[in-house]
């Protein structure tokens, strides 16, 4: 959605076969890879990309294609493994315009283009921070809790990583399953499933989004982190269909996104409930 | 007032704690807290003296039967001689002050009691800090 903004064409598929096919039928200058795909995984579509370039005479016909993996793991086995199955560079979620900056440079002979993209990342990058609540564009970070889409305000992402390595703490309550260590910086992990009562099973490869508000970093557990969206202010409905949900307090609004209802929760809301107040203490 | 130099060189000092296991939990007391440790089963219990169950404390797996544990902690506390059950001792450590690190505002909040103090990093793991001064038995 960031590159489309900028002019670039993008085709998305969702699985690792069809963007096999898609790449044996038409020609892209680049390939940014999500490494959890449905049945093939993006290392596996990976190398079979490049076996494609390597054997076929289309194939060969045609320069290396960039290839970018697109990762929440930041591990530096995890990224090795990602060039190693063949890809050229790694981004680590969310994405942000400085990141795509990143992918961009691999784009081959498209020196204009990447130019005037460049220019318009950079604008956005020294434009000044706007309030997430007061702004016309809200800058959000979508996430799946179960079946459903929800979203916070970039503004206060940090990091995102594989929920990995949770150490549970003795005496806490359930919403609460423990606490990681950040190269050296203890983190509060909140299952966020918990804290909003949403009863599913969490997925064994789940995500931890690492936010920060006023100087406090809380991890919070999520199933998977979508994709970063800018949304104008007027796009997002006051709850409707969300309105009745337990959790209604923490709704800010609710909008649609290729026919999915994402909820929009309020973050400072939820760090300010009282089964989170760490100001109480 | 404390010499500047004394505090210059804080950094450098370290401190004997005791690690022991209690179902997933790595957990240090201060070694000098701890008067004995006993193998086996809990040992007569004398008047004056308590147990402290800390898998009643921390609501740790309450249906794990608490008579299993193999180590019998004998700590002596504002509250008397008292006999902590755990898993598993794991012997003394010296931590260094910049290896103790406070708990985090979230987990200081909603800690199930006033013993947890802290934790320390330990290679990849964390050692979660107690005071035994503040085990108050449950029936004191």
């Amino acid at each position: 959605m960031l590159l489309e903004k900028e002019g670039v064409q993008v085709d998305s598929v969702m699985d690792g076969e069809t963007a096999v096919a898609a790449i044996q039928n038409a020609s892209y200058q680049m390939v940014l890879m999500d490494i959890q795909l449905p049945g093939m995984d993006g290392l596996e579509t990976t190398k079979q990309i490049r076996n494609w370039e390597i054997s076929s005479t289309r194939g060969k016909d045609h320069p290396r294609m960039p290839i970018i993996a697109l990762t929440a793991a930041d591990q530096e086995e995890e990224q090795q493994t990602c060039l190693k199955a063949g890809m050229d560079d790694v981004i680590l979620k969310p994405l942000r315009p400085d990141k795509i900056k990143k992918a961009l440079r691999f784009i081959p002979n498209n020196e204009k283009l990447s130019a005037n993209i460049l220019n318009k990342l950079k604008k956005k990058e020294t434009s000044a921070p706007s309030a997430p609540i007061k702004s016309s564009i809200r800058y959000l970070l979508t996430f799946s809790l179960g079946k459903e889409k929800y979203a916070f305000d970039m503004d206060f992402m940090k990091k995102i990583r594989w929920a990995e390595g949770i150490t549970q703490v003795p005496g806490l309550p359930p919403h609460i399953p423990g606490i990681i260590n950040l190269r050296g910086e203890i983190i509060s992990v909140v299952d966020l499933k918990a804290l909003l009562g949403i009863s599913s099973k969490t997925p064994s490869k789940a995500t931890i989004m690492v936010t920060s508000m006023k100087g406090i970093d809380v991890g919070f557990l999520v199933d998977s982190v979508d994709e970063i969206i800018d949304l104008p202010s007027k796009s997002i409905d006051p709850p409707m269909i969300t309105f009745e949900k337990a959790y209604s307090e923490f709704i800010d609004g609710e909008t649609r996104i290729d026919e999915s209802l994402v909820v929009i929760l309020n973050y400072e809301k939820i760090m300010a409930s009282e089964k989170m107040n760490i100001q109480k203490k | 007032m404390t010499p500047a130099a004394h505090i210059r060189n804080m950094h450098r000092k370290t401190f004997d704690f005791l690690l022991f296991r209690l179902e997933p939990f790595l957990l240090g007391v201060a070694a000098e807290q701890v008067i004995r440790i006993t193998r086996g089963n809990m040992p007569q219990i004398d008047p004056g003296s308590q147990q402290v169950d800390l898998r009643d404390i921390f609501q740790i797996s309450p249906h794990t039967q608490t008579n299993n544990s193999t180590a019998v902690l004998e700590v002596k506390s504002q509250f008397g001689r008292t006999y902590v059950p755990v898993d598993r001792a794991e012997g003394t450590i010296a931590l260094k002050l910049d290896q103790i690190k406070r708990l985090p505002p979230l987990i200081d909040f909603h800690k199930g009691h006033s013993a947890l103090w802290g934790l320390a990093l330990l290679d990849e793991n964390i050692v979660f800090l107690l005071d035994l001064d503040q085990l108050k038995p449950a029936t004191t």
